[in-house]
């Protein structure tokens, strides 16, 4: 048990970045489970005399124009980035790998699947997600699944990519070659080969979807205004931002934070779950 | 004519560098063809690239040794530099002679790129200069084939048009990485006959690398046989086909295939190859030696004199028998 | 065809249909291959690049759809078989590819792909047979079994082309198509490989199928040669009289240009035999006339049968 955690931990010894956004990520994932703990305010209290005032010893973060604390909806607001996050991600996975992997395997019906993704890529991923939302209506789970088809066709495409490359390859002949069926070639030679583009993939979309997310509710589309996200921190208050700007810093700096350190975990899980990148210090060093 | 002296490639990375080839010398003489053997992996190719200057000096350098062209030294001119100091005089081809060519290029335009590269701009009619050359690979149809592109020749072709290009700076030093190992065995014996006739005409001397014995015996005047990095013995081909004295030389001789002796079971070299990172001090191939001593697991092994022209890097040169 | 023949090829076509500059081609990369195998015994295929060696392997267990031509292997034609029984077939006659390092899936542990047939075919008993066998196997091709746990990654060369080959060992087949086994390997791995092979088909009475495209090698381990030229075989015959007298122009100017390691056997000027001709376009008459030295009249309007000349040695040639 310790051993494996040890495993899973070793590529970042090596990667310090990596590290940095491990701790970034543990960090935004306590704050979400205990956010009550971590600030004595109330995210949703309005305190209108203490309107718009700078970070204070009180009021780290400063408050906001209804003299809301910042600090607290910040980490109240990684609540609603975790459920967003990995929502997206979620929906894009279970749905974009199947089509991607089946359309390979199956060429004929593939082809069309694969025109239809294109064809839905051909959208800007804004507009497309702005469309689904008229059609599914506004709220938190209508912005995970218009997000999360967004990012369907691009997982689909990706690891249709990967996969027709992986068919091609000899390891994948080579099963076919002693009765192997489609299914065999799919379990143990495909899929396990698309984990690594996947998972940066994956965190790629994570990061997106916070910025997504960020966005549907900067236009109001996404979470219902009393509810505390960083989108809509950002979005009330950009009239401010002359007269304070660390009601935009600070939740934009989340965002931006969040997103960057998903990418780092996701290079150092890469190189945890390929074998050869696993043993790349060894084989750098030449040893068998 | 041209002079390599000790050496000596290093993987640069790390914190202690990594010895890729180490003190490899050798002197390559007008008209003169010298074939370097060697396994996958043993250095040949770092060689070359450190002689024309074209190694990725921030990973991979040469940390000693010298390379002379004519006395000049040249070992750390960058190849521009070399073309502006009037030095070119080495060219190279490599072993696949599809990617070394554009494939959106016309080979017609390709090789007066590299005309004019060397005549820096000023020069009267390219195109019929790039005739000549193609004429001199025995490009049928010269004239047309300039307006063909890669991917319309044969493999074949292609070489032939990859070693017009080397010729287009008039080198004196031809440097052929393994030109001929993606290429059939008609081919090759078509490629090899044109090196050996250029080599003849043009008084050029000619670095052959390869990992077949076959090709070497058809072509070199002289043979380096090189292993883990370093040259263990050096002789005229017909002398190193006679009596080689390294046992290494030695074992790569008793595993090549024999069609006219097929009862006898091949005898392959035991074990393999050590990599650069594994090679300690004394002889590299000692491991997998049956005439190792103590002596030959330390120190530096120096060159023991067999006879005239002949050399090796062994403490324990086999007798006269083979 | 005798009593012992284990596998038996007659007129297999197998044909590629290529767009090529907006036309379309019939490439016929097998034309008409007729040959015969018998139990232990080694055929060698070999020619020059794109002349059908390796398609006539994949052809053999349908890993590429034949045209036309009968596949005999232990009574059936494999060519009519399909599904079960397809996959059944192909437990027995099984491939060992060219490139160790590709043909190895870099994720999966050696063990998993020594056993790979055997899971596909759920043939052990239990985990405890299941790692026995792999251990037998890795044994049998001369690797310890502790390296059932490693990724191709760690291992040289020459020893995955090892695993290749334990692969295809389990469960024993009958016929192993061998593609170019050794060509990305040094003369020194080589010489091991070689020599295992020649091993095991004693120990295990295969029969081989050895397909390179170095004749040497081939002259070396083959109780059989045949020589393959556009997709025809030209010539096919015991290795040893292929060798000392080829009967062919093909296989004379082949066995010719081998660069011989003997600086005292050096091949003469003149050898040219100019390019191969286009695969797309075949010219009638015998696909060998344009680089013929004999080449004459019938060469060049009616395509050659191949036919017995001697003993058991058969060629395809006007000229004979
Ligand atoms: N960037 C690098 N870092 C570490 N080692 C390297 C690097 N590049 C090359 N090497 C090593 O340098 C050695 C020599 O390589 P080189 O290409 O010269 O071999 P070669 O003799 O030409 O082999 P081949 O016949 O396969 O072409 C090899 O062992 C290789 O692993
Ligand atoms: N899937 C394919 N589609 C179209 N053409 C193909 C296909 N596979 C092979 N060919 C063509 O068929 C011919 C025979 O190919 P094959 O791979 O059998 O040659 P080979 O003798 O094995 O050559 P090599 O020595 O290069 O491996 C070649 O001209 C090749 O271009
Ligand atoms: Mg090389
Ligand atoms: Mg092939």
């Amino acid at each position: 048990m310790m051993e494996t955690l040890a495993s899973w931990l070793e590529p970042f010894q090596k990667r310090r970045l990596s590290l940095f956004g491990l701790c970034v990520l543990i960090l935004v994932i306590l704050s979400a489970a205990f956010a009550p703990f971590l600030s004595s305010f109330d995210p949703l209290a309005m305190d209108p005399i203490n309107r718009l005032l700078s970070p204070t010893a009180t009021h780290w973060f400063g408050t906001d124009h209804f003299g809301r604390d910042t600090f607290t909806r910040i980490v109240y607001g990684s609540r609603m980035a975790l459920l967003i996050g990995t929502g997206v991600v979620g929906f894009a996975l279970l749905t974009g790998v199947p089509i991607g992997v089946l359309s390979v395997l199956f060429p004929r019906v593939g082809n069309l699947m694969m025109r239809a993704v294109d064809l839905l890529m051909a959208f800007p991923a804004m507009l497309m997600a702005l469309g689904l939302i008229v059609i599914l209506g506004q709220g938190v789970t209508n912005a995970i699944l218009a997000l999360g088809v967004v990012y369907l066709t691009r997982t689909a495409r990706l690891t249709y990519s990967v996969s027709l490359r992986l068919k091609a390859e000899t390891f994948v002949e080579a099963g076919r070659s002693m009765g192997a069926r489609t299914w065999w070639i799919a379990s143990r030679h495909i899929v396990p080969n698309l984990v690594s583009p996947l998972l940066v993939q994956a965190s790629f979309v994570f990061a997106f979807a916070q910025l997504g997310a960020a966005s549907l509710d900067f236009l109001g589309l996404g979470a219902p205004p009393d509810i505390p996200s960083w989108g809509n921190m950002l979005a009330e208050s950009r009239i401010y931002i002359t007269r304070a700007p660390w009601l935009l810093f600070f939740p934009g700096m989340m965002i931006v934070l969040t997103a960057f350190s998903l990418n780092l975990v996701g290079d150092a899980l890469r190189d945890r779950l390929d074998p050869r990148y696993r043993d790349e210090q060894l084989s750098k060093t030449g040893k068998p | 004519m041209l002079s390599v002296q000790d050496l000596t490639v290093s993987v640069i990375t790390g914190k202690t560098p990594l010895d890729i080839t180490r003190n490899v010398s050798f002197e390559l003489n007008k008209g003169e063809i010298l074939g370097v053997v060697g396994e996958s992996g043993c250095g040949k190719s770092m060689t070359a690239l450190a002689i024309m200057g074209l190694l990725p000096k921030t990973t991979i350098a040469v940390r000693s040794g010298r390379v002379l062209l004519d006395d000049q030294e040249i070992t750390h001119l960058e190849p521009h530099q070399r073309v502006d100091a009037g030095l070119s005089g080495i060219s190279m081809i490599f072993q696949e002679p599809m990617t070394s060519l554009n494939p959106v290029m016309q080979i017609g335009d390709q090789i007066i790129e590299a005309l004019l590269v060397h005549d820096r701009g000023n020069m009267r009619a390219p195109a019929a200069r790039a005739k000549k050359l193609l004429d001199l690979v025995h490009i049928p149809d010269a004239a047309m084939q300039l307006k063909a592109y890669p991917h319309e020749l044969s493999g074949g072709m292609r070489q032939r048009v990859m070693i017009a290009i080397a010729l287009a700076c008039n080198p004196q030093v031809l440097i052929a990485d393994e030109p001929t190992t993606a290429l059939d065995v008609t081919i090759q014996a078509e490629i090899l006959s044109l090196l050996k006739e250029l080599c003849e005409e043009l008084s050029m001397a000619v670095l052959f690398i390869t990992h077949n014995l076959g090709v070497v015996a058809q072509l070199a005047d002289r043979v380096s046989v090189m292993y883990a990095g370093q040259i263990v013995e050096t002789a005229s081909v017909e002398v190193l086909f006679e009596h080689p004295v390294h046992p290494y030389t030695h074992g790569l001789f008793s595993c090549l295939p024999d069609p006219t002796k097929r009862s006898e079971p091949l005898q392959p070299i035991p074990g393999q190859a050590p990599l650069i990172t594994e090679i300690t001090d004394g002889c590299a191939f000692a491991p997998r030696c049956k005439f190792k001593t103590s002596a030959c697991l330390s120190g530096s092994i120096d060159w023991t004199g067999i006879s005239n022209g002949h050399k090796t890097r062994c403490h324990h040169p086999l007798k006269e028998q083979k | 065809m005798s009593s012992e023949t284990i596998l038996d090829v007659a007129g297999l076509r197998t044909t590629f249909h290529v767009k090529r500059a907006n036309k379309k081609y019939a490439l016929k990369a097998v034309d008409n291959v007729s040959f015969h195998l018998d139990k232990g015994e080694i055929l060698g295929f070999v020619g020059e690049t794109g002349c059908g060696k390796t398609t006539v392997g994949r052809s053999i267990i349908k890993l590429t759809k034949p045209e036309g031509g009968v596949v005999t292997f232990g009574g059936n034609n494999i060519l009519n078989l399909t599904g079960r029984r397809l996959r059944e077939v192909r437990l027995k006659v099984r491939m060992v590819f060219q490139d160790p390092y590709a043909s190895l899936n870099p994720r999966r542990r050696i063990a998993d792909s020594v056993a790979e047939a055997g899971d596909i075919h759920k043939l052990f008993n239990s985990p405890q047979d299941r790692l026995k066998q792999i251990a037998e196997t890795l044994k049998r091709v001369g690797l310890d079994p502790s390296f059932a746990d490693r990724f191709p990654h760690e291992l040289s060369g020459g020893q995955r082309q090892r695993v290749g080959i334990a692969r295809a060992l389990l469960p024993i087949p009958g016929i192993i198509i061998a593609d170019e086994p050794v060509s990305a390997l040094d003369v020194s791995i080589q010489a091991q490989i070689l020599n295992l092979l020649l091993d095991l088909r004693k120990r295990l009475n295969l029969a081989i199928i050895f397909i390179s495209h170095d004749l040497s090698v081939v002259g070396q381990i083959c109780d059989r040669i045949a020589v393959m030229y556009l997709g025809r075989v030209v010539e096919i015959g015991e290795a040893e009289e292929l060798f000392n007298r080829p009967l062919h122009p093909y296989t004379q100017a082949l066995i010719h240009a081998v660069p011989k390691p003997n600086p005292r056997l050096r091949i003469g000027k003149g050898m040219a035999l100019g390019e191969p001709p286009s695969r797309f376009e075949l010219k009638p008459g015998c696909t060998y006339a344009d680089r013929c030295p004999l080449a004459e009249g019938v060469c060049l309007t009616d395509v050659p049968e191949i036919k017995t000349v001697k003993n058991a040695q058969m060629a395809a040639c006007h000229k004979l």
